[in-house]
């Protein structure tokens, strides 16, 4: 069941989100409760977790720094329709630590 | 200074059409994204085949009672403007319907709060 426009309205408001000048001043909300779900991983304790995949990452600055504070997180992939959302805080990675941005576009939602 | 010892690999694409091998995640995550997923039960049942076995699937969305206040607002002005009412916001998941969706795809120790 088809509720939301997801290639066109919603990519849209995500792609507008990011490329507003202002928005990294409403980041706080999605950090705030980023920093308290991912708190939880701190009581898993029977696994090592090397590879983590977080969907709808948008920015990806909250997540990324958690597990940069991890000691046993290798691959981290962060997923997000949003190409803007997902380069907007490139900068703030330092050089030798980016990764590959890449597109699936062959998996791309036909409506 | 900041170490940053992981590389995060971005990845373009659509919550619902995740192109990655299944058994090949330890952690799946996701903060605030999953309210605007069309296909919720097979998002999640892609989230457990991505997912080794005995791993963990973590995530936070806005729930039934997000923005109910601007919704009852909105409903009131519209119906004394226009004498109808039509939906402005998101409809969002409840959290016992979230549960169930958990237990159908395959996860197990389920907590919804």
């Amino acid at each position: 069941m088809v509720v939301f426009d997801r290639a066109v309205s919603k990519l849209q408001q995500k792609n507008r989100a990011a490329l507003h000048p202002d928005s990294q001043d409403f980041d706080y909300l999605k950090d705030e409760i980023n920093n308290r779900l991912l708190d939880r991983l701190e009581d898993v304790y029977s696994h090592q977790f090397t590879n983590v995949l977080e969907m709808g990452s948008g920015p990806g600055t909250s997540t990324l720094k958690f597990m940069n504070e991890r000691e046993d997180v290798q691959l981290l992939v962060q997923q997000d329709t949003s190409f803007p959302m997902l380069s907007r805080d490139v900068e703030l990675i330092p050089k030798d630590s980016r990764c590959m941005l890449c597109w699936c576009i062959s998996f791309w939602p036909c409506f | 200074m900041f170490l940053f010892t992981v590389k995060p690999f971005r990845v373009v694409g659509d919550e619902e059409n995740l192109p990655f091998a299944p058994n090949s995640f330890d952690v799946i995550t996701s903060n605030l994204a999953l309210h605007w997923v069309n296909d919720l039960p097979g998002t999640l049942k892609t989230c457990r085949r991505l997912l080794k076995d005995d791993r963990l699937f973590i995530a936070s969305m806005f729930g039934e009672g997000t923005l109910q206040e601007l919704r009852n607002c909105l409903i009131l002005a519209e119906n004394e403007r226009h004498g109808g009412i039509s939906p402005h916001i998101s409809p969002y998941a409840a959290i016992s319907d979230m549960g169930n969706l958990l237990g159908k795809a395959g996860f197990a120790l389920t907590t919804s709060m």
